[in-house]
């Protein structure tokens, strides 16, 4: 669904990503994993056209997305769940899903039904639907973000550090939901700092450290990997919490 | 929102406005009706800005550049002698066709023919509008202080151009603008007794343009300028084209302001360089700021009020001072908008609290 071969991008002068090079297959999760700084963000920004490519190739579906502006992109139907959730904060819920809407222009009825989908998807959400985004705890945002992307009938996700800074029972819930949304037929792009959870959750890994994919494999081989212990299991304390 | 409970303000708006004229003869001070106009015109170009400040979160401090533009265009066109040109081919169609008018010059004796006040508006708009695109397709792409700077950087521009083209009257500005007839019966015209038919005509002009923004803010393409301003990022990740929005709601500003300045040279009959000056943008951006930024009708009360008594001198030689001291507190106080007072919400609320009335829905921002 998604090829990317030895893409570089950046910010101006500033390379963050050389050469990376990884794929994700329809229907799979895959996970990408690193330290801060490592351009897992950059990746998807870069993927998603938020941040434009130096140079190498992306792409989705059999398409070239290099050069494409970010809604248009959105359009294709590979959204983008940023960073910290952003939402539209003084904006009801209701009209933070109606924008995700908007990568995909829909008559009134359509737009209504994608939003039954994604209330009966998150009940919570539809509870609140007439409150504004910023009352809602960070969890509710969480569903809100991945809500507003799948009004766009996406058919892969994208989702940057979904657990970030939340509590551990919101953070579950939302692995929970990235589950859920994989037997729905979605794939998933899925970037962690939490890396147990997403390599759990996911078919296969991509490590990134500065800049580079260093390793790749099915999960369960990355877990048990002593590198990838050492640095992004906690190796020593692994075992006794399992 | 249903369609109902927007019109509800509007309506509300078109009744204050309606009744101010009213209480002002009853109060003995029909002359009060002049600085009235004055300040619906400013108004109508105030939440214009709103607009592009309060819902699409992009800075301009070169609003009155627009509204000079405006002004200008249409004083110079209404104003210039052009029967000199009475030879050209073309002259004698504009004529019939009305966009040519024949009148006398300034000294009350020769022939003059200057262009129609209607045609010489739409030239005044269309002006804005390739303007407003030429400016705003690169400055747009800045942000924060660099926008205001560079927008900045174009008000001064037009302001000098004003004071140094022999054309638009230098120093001294442009004078003897005709009267606009909008209306079979009515013109937009500085005639005292023609000052509460012009009165209506800015007030109903006012309604029309405040109409046509709520409208604006609560449709599909509003949704898309706050979604921009909660975060430019995430409306791009979510399919709003960032760039058209933010370039469409710029030139639309920039039309409110030149539609503004239009009417308001005709009103005045002339126009002059300090209309063009940077303090009168600063003014803008700072009644935007206290009407709590996304907030339409705070920013149209703000500007009513305040441009009113600042016409009426009440603020003497302060005048600048006090605005840039509105746009500090306003910065200082409440940097995102929501200053309390002038909001539906806040009288909705005090209303409440009044009759012991609780509403559902609480707080929804509308």
């Amino acid at each position: 669904m998604l090829r990317i071969r030895n893409l570089d991008a950046g910010y101006g002068a500033l390379t963050v990503l050389q050469g990376v090079s990884l794929h994700v297959d329809a229907g799979e999760i895959v996970a990408i994993i690193g330290a801060n700084g490592a351009g897992k963000s950059t990746l998807l920004r870069a993927i998603s056209g938020l941040v434009r490519p130096q140079c190498g190739r992306v792409e989705f579906a059999g398409r070239p997305l290099c050069g494409m502006a970010a809604e248009r992109i959105a359009g294709l139907g590979c959204l983008h769940v940023p960073e910290g959730r952003q939402v539209f904060a003084p904006m009801t819920v209701r009209e933070n899903l109606l924008v995700g809407g908007y990568a995909r222009p829909a008559p009134r009825a359509e737009l209504d039904e994608r939003m039954d989908r994604v209330f009966s998807f998150f009940p919570r959400l539809k509870e609140r639907r007439r409150q504004t985004a910023g009352t809602l705890s960070g969890g509710e945002q969480q569903m809100l973000a991945i809500g507003r992307a799948l009004m766009a009938c996406p058919s892969m996700l994208m989702m940057d550090e979904p657990s970030m800074g939340l509590a551990p029972i919101a953070a579950k819930s939302i692995f929970e939901i990235v589950a859920r949304l994989r037997s729905g037929g979605l794939t998933v792009l899925l970037i962690e700092q939490n890396a147990r959870a997403a390599l759990r959750l996911a078919d296969r890994g991509y490590v990134l450290e500065t800049g580079r994919i260093l390793l790749e494999g099915a999960a369960g081989d990355l877990m048990a990997n002593h590198d990838v212990q050492r640095a992004y299991l906690g190796k020593d304390y692994s075992r006794i919490d399992e | 929102m249903s369609a109902f409970k927007r019109i509800m303000p509007v309506l509300g708006l078109a009744l204050i406005l309606g009744l101010a004229p009213a209480m002002a003869s009853l109060a003995g001070a029909r002359y009060l009706l002049t600085q009235m106009t004055m300040s619906i015109y400013y108004a109508l170009a105030t939440v214009g800005l709103c607009l592009l400040m309060g819902y699409a979160g992009q800075i301009s401090m070169g609003h009155a550049g627009f509204m000079a533009i405006g002004g200008y265009t249409s004083s110079v066109l209404t104003t210039c002698n052009l029967i000199g040109h009475a030879q050209m081919p073309a002259f004698s169609l504009l004529e019939r066709s009305g966009v040519l008018f024949r009148t006398v010059s300034a000294d009350g004796v020769s022939p003059a023919v200057c262009v129609a006040p209607w045609a010489a508006f739409l030239a005044a708009i269309i002006l804005t509008i390739a303007i407003a695109l030429l400016i705003g397709m690169p400055v747009l792409r800045l942000k924060g202080h660099y926008l205001a700077m560079a927008t900045m950087g174009f008000g001064i521009i037009v302001h000098r151009m004003v004071i140094g083209f022999r054309a638009l009257g230098e120093a001294d500005g442009i004078s003897g603008v005709p009267a606009f007839p909008v209306l079979p019966g009515a013109a937009i015209s500085g005639v005292i007794s023609d000052r509460l038919s012009n009165y209506l005509l800015a007030a109903a002009a006012l309604v029309a343009g405040v109409w046509l923004l709520q409208n604006l803010v609560h449709s599909r393409a509003g949704r898309a300028l706050r979604a921009i301003r909660g975060s430019e990022e995430a409306a791009e990740a979510s399919g709003v084209d960032t760039d058209r929005y933010k370039l469409m709601t710029f030139v639309l500003s920039a039309v409110f302001a030149a539609a503004a300045g239009s009417f308001l040279a005709h009103y005045n009959g002339g126009i002059g360089p300090s209309e063009a000056g940077v303090m009168k943008s600063v003014r803008a951006v700072a009644l935007v700021a206290l009407g709590g930024m996304a907030n339409l009708w705070g920013t149209l009360f703000s500007s009513l009020i305040l441009n009113f008594l600042s016409l009426r001198g009440v603020f003497q030689s302060y005048d600048d001072a006090v605005f840039g001291a509105i746009l500090i507190a306003a910065m200082v106080f409440a940097p995102h908008g929501r200053i309390p007072f002038f909001t539906a919400n806040a009288a909705a609320r005090a209303w409440r609290r009044l009759t012991g009335r609780r509403g559902r829905g609480g707080d929804a921002r509308d």
